[in-house]
């Protein structure tokens, strides 16, 4: 059974169609990607999965269960994590406060007598988090003062500490080195299976190098989908890229 | 509604009232939204403005023009000059102040807190230079007629007056907004502000316009109802309250919003008050009457309800656009 | 190895930056040891003077008559304690949440009012039904101060849920109006509120059997009780921000996109403050009616939802005790000019214009308040000695690669 499915999902702005009607399933395990020219309404289709948009018509099934309505807070409880284009984090707090707030949203919110640091566990699994996102070292240092790349990772770290069991990443090494590319590209196939990952990228040498299936959308509908010979192939897929 | 102890001539004349009221609060109310729209200040210091342009006219009117030009004269020069001072006096704050919070950490909320810095600021500093008792401003000789007069019901004629140029400036504000260059900038600006700046307009001189406008329109409506009700220190903050009643409720970034929102409210709060006469007997938890006495003073504590109710089943207002600005 | 040796000597910066040091890790307890003897300094102060007088020292009696004056008396430190209840209530929104609200004179003053109104009218001859009245002969403060923490904290409730839909200067700009209709309500039902003139004759406040109020001059009972409430309202506010629950604060206000999709429910957390916070100040309301014996009607005046963001400002809204160093600065400025300063310049009378323009040139000039600038230049002074460390460890592990090598040579 897929993990995740859109049915026939559409969003409008006014009169511009971001997406329109795409049907999408991926399941339990996979390591997926969407490309697609600039505008093509990849993020758009991420915003309505992760809940920051409520889709104009169509269906979010996730688990099992029709999430098109549910807000953001509750798809993140149910298993969804996401990270941003534009990264997404807290600056101003420092780098393991980061970590250690998304940990806690699975514990308690309204949690007002004790102190952070006697919950041990939330420590233990932020350290964690840190060292397989390599930043054990900046811990203490606050996050808007790390380096770009640094950043990134910090955000898929926050999304990791959720716990997701479908995590969406929107262009992950956007603004990165063509090594520090590599190396996420790595990063990410190390965290897939039991985690399903969806990825939007720009970066072909990634998608190509890791996706265990790409899906291709234009103009906010489904054009095409398939391992990474047959996308290649396709005739479709070739007329728009080379159109560009 | 006019049934009971109400007779038709006095609704008339409640009806004409709210009208004149609620003209006054469009007014204010899109001088606050044009500021709000491009500038994403919202102007707590709009009644304060309102009250200064007042005074400006007092002094412009009954000090200066009067002893020479007679009393209808200076009355017609401070309608004429008090927006360009205020005009001038709020590009100058805009430039000076302002502008210093501009790309700072903060923006939005430093702006609203320097305009509430001079809600407060200006009240006393006007019963500084113009004394602590408020001035009196009289209605010019050649308003001081009735246009129509039967039984309760007096149309008079400096009302009509503010209601006909109250409409016109509505009309013009329609014409700035819609049809003109500067209008499409600050459309613009309420939909998108980055759009503004990628487009390399010039965002800072016409922000300066702007909020200057914004300040002469405050100013004109303080002049203009000075004849009507005491020139006064605190007259700024009752209607300041208002006006944003009248936004929330017609909701922001719409045109029509605050005009619609500011006639409505100025019938239900005019009306208010003919209800305790009305043959409807309404009775309080201990089965005493609620009199006349009651109902004279509800029409303020209405409007403060009447937001609450928009603000919980329509959070966006009557005509606001959908996420515009929560 | 010299050059990069740190300077012993402190520049003026530095020094008050370790003054700050020192303050961090003792200011508390400074702080609270001054307060707690405070009304016998001044006792003491004034007793001195009729000493003097009694013992032929005029000219030193008038003196240190004079230098009273501008020392802030007991009533003035009741008055400073609870603004800063207040401020550090109204800080868990606008410091920790990053919410503006501009209505908190609507707690304030019905917090105020709420235990006025009790005391007023619970007695004989007045709306109260008769078991009411049969029960408290004089209503002591307990009942009253309870009912005004359910009463200030519904109120809170309601308005976080009425305004909740809005963010940023919006938000502020609902909060006012909504604060607003508690003014004019007051204004309108002044039969029960005293309207204008402010509710008075509150004489004869109890707290079970203590008279908290003997005398005219008397302030020291009123004194350790607003003390006592403070603090340990003071402390648990302390203890919120240091919660799980303060850092989701923090999260929501530096990132309200990422906490939500961390998965917090931000509109809950921010009534969830913003409920807590409104409580606190009503609770602040009613402590400021003890003393005056009267519920003026500025308390629910947006004029004090004004007061209170100076306050907050001035001292520092990322601070804790921020609010505690405006609202001494704020109220002791305030008397000196109304009491002292006016006597040579009658411009000092018009304190709200001072308020005003102060108020204006902090957001431009001092946006992050007293105790936030000193804060930073500490951060800076500590980033500085830890440079100053990093460099001589540099250059001494240079000399000793030097010297190895001269050696190997």
């Amino acid at each position: 059974m897929p993990i995740l499915e859109t049915k026939n999902l559409s969003k409008h702005f006014g009169a511009l169609i971001a997406v329109d009607g795409v049907d999408y399933a991926v399941d339990s395990g996979e390591l997926r990607s969407i490309i697609g020219p600039n505008g093509a309404g990849k993020t758009t289709f991420f915003n309505m999965i992760a809940g920051d948009l409520i889709p104009t018509s169509g269906q979010v099934i996730f688990d099992g269960a029709d999430v098109s309505e549910v807000p953001a807070h509750e798809r993140s409880h149910m298993g969804i994590g996401r990270t941003y284009q534009i990264t997404n984090i807290f600056p101003k707090l420092s780098v393991l406060e980061n970590i250690r707030i998304a940990a806690q949203s699975r514990k308690m919110t309204f949690n007002l007598w004790s102190t952070v640091p006697s919950h041990k566990e939330l420590v233990e699994k932020s350290d964690g988090i840190l060292e397989r996102i390599n930043l054990t070292e900046k811990r203490d240092e606050l996050a808007g003062t790390l380096a770009h790349g640094e950043q990134r990772y910090l955000e898929i770290g926050i999304a990791l500490a959720t716990d997701p069991k479908l995590l969406l990443l929107d262009e992950p090494t956007a603004g990165m080195s063509p090594e520090e590319t590599i190396q996420t590209g790595e990063f990410i196939k190390s965290l897939a299976d039991p985690l399903t990952i969806v990825l939007v990228e720009h970066d072909m040498e990634v998608v190509l190098g890791i996706s265990d299936k790409i899906t291709v959308l234009h103009n906010g509908a489904f054009l095409a989908e398939g391992t990474v010979e047959e996308v290649r192939a396709n005739a479709e897929v070739q007329r728009v890229y080379l159109r560009e | 509604m006019a049934a009971g102890g109400v007779e038709f001539s006095e609704f008339v004349q409640h009806l004409f009232l709210g009208l004149v009221q609620g003209s006054f609060w469009v007014l204010l109310a899109l001088g606050l939204s044009i500021i709000f729209g491009l500038m994403g200040i919202i102007n707590f210091g709009h009644g304060a403005f309102y009250m200064l342009g007042a005074y400006v006219g007092f002094t412009v009117s009954d000090l200066v023009f009067s002893p020479f030009l007679g009393p209808n004269a200076g009355f017609i020069v401070a309608l004429a000059m008090v927006p360009v001072v205020m005009f001038a006096l709020g590009m100058v704050f805009e430039r000076y102040v302002i502008s210093r919070i501009y790309n700072t950490e903060n923006e939005r909320f430093s702006g609203v807190l320097i305009m509430f810095g001079m809600s407060i600021f200006l009240p006393d500093f006007v019963r500084l230079i113009w004394g602590r008792p408020g001035k009196p401003f009289n209605i010019p000789p050649m308003f001081q007629f009735s246009l129509f007069k039967t039984g309760t019901l007096d149309i008079t004629a400096y009302r009509s007056f503010t209601i006909i140029t109250a409409a016109i400036l509505v009309a013009l504000l329609w014409v700035l907004i819609y049809k003109t260059n500067l209008g499409m900038m600050i459309r613009a600006g309420t939909n998108n502000n980055t759009m503004v700046k990628v487009l390399g307009i010039n965002v800072s001189r016409i922000w300066r316009l702007t909020f200057g406008l914004g300040i002469a329109l405050a100013g004109f409506s303080g002049v203009m109802i000075a004849p009507l009700f005491a020139v006064d220190a605190t007259m700024g903050e009752l209607i300041l309250v208002q006006t944003f009643i009248v936004v929330v409720v017609g909701g922001m970034g719409s045109f029509i919003g605050p005009v619609i929102g500011g006639l409505i409210l100025g019938q239900l709060w005019a009306l208010t008050p003919l209800v305790g006469r009305t043959q409807y007997v309404v009775q309080n938890w201990t089965g005493t009457v609620i009199g006349p006495d009651f109902w004279e003073k509800a029409s303020d504590i209405l409007l403060f309800i009447v937001m609450a109710v928009i603000l919980l089943l329509r959070p966006r207002g009557l005509f606001g656009q959908e996420g515009a600005f929560d | 190895m010299d050059s990069a040796a740190p300077k012993n000597r402190f520049t003026p910066r530095e020094f008050w930056a370790w003054l700050s040091e020192v303050f961090d890790n003792y200011g508390i307890l400074i702080l609270a040891a001054i307060l707690v003897i405070y009304p016998f300094l001044f006792d003491a102060l004034n007793e001195s003077i009729i000493w003097l007088e009694d013992n032929d020292w005029e000219e030193t009696a008038e003196i240190v008559a004079e230098f009273r004056g501008f020392v802030p008396s007991t009533p003035l430190m009741i008055q400073i304690l609870i603004y800063t209840l207040f401020g550090i209530a109204f800080n868990i929104l606008l410091g920790n949440t990053g919410m503006l609200s501009l209505g908190h004179c609507a707690f304030f003053g019905v917090g105020g009012y709420t235990v006025g109104i009790m005391h007023a009218w619970i007695k004989p001859g007045t709306y109260a039904p008769d078991w009411m009245v049969s029960a408290f002969k004089v209503l002591p403060l307990e009942i009253s101060l309870i009912t005004c923490v359910i009463v200030s904290t519904f109120v809170a409730w309601l308005i976080g849920t009425i305004c909740s839909t809005k963010r940023g200067v919006y938000f502020a700009m609902v909060t006012l109006s909504i604060s607003m209709i508690f003014y004019y309500s007051a204004q309108t039902f002044d039969d029960l509120t005293g309207g204008t003139d402010g509710l008075g004759g509150l004489e004869n406040m109890r707290l079970g059997s203590i008279n908290l109020r003997v005398g005219i001059m008397d302030a020291n009972i009123t004194y350790y009780f607003v003390f006592i409430v403070s603090v340990v309202f003071i402390a648990a506010i302390w203890q919120v921000l240091r919660s799980p629950f303060g850092h989701v604060l923090r999260a929501v206000r530096e990132n309200e996109n990422r906490a939500r999709i961390c998965g917090y429910n931000v509109a809950k957390v921010r009534l969830m403050a913003f409920t807590m916070s409104g409580a606190i100040s009503g609770i602040a309301g009613a402590l400021a009616i003890i003393y005056g014996e009267t519920v003026p009607i500025e308390n629910i005046h947006f004029i004090t939802s004004g007061q209170i963001v100076i306050i907050t400002l001035f001292g520092g809204a990322g601070t804790f005790l921020g609010p505690a160093v405006g609202s001494f600065i704020y109220w002791y400025l305030r008397q000196l000019m109304s009491v002292e300063f006016v006597k040579y310049l009658a411009i000092f009378q018009y304190w709200e214009a001072w308020v005003g323009g102060i108020f204006v040139l902090i957001v431009l000039f001092v946006p992050s308040g007293i105790l936030g600038t000193i804060r930073n230049m500490t951060l800076e002074y500590r980033e500085k000695k830890l440079l100053n460390r990093k460099a001589v460890a540099e250059a001494l592990a240079k000399n000793a690669e030097d010297e190895a090598a001269t050696e190997a040579e």
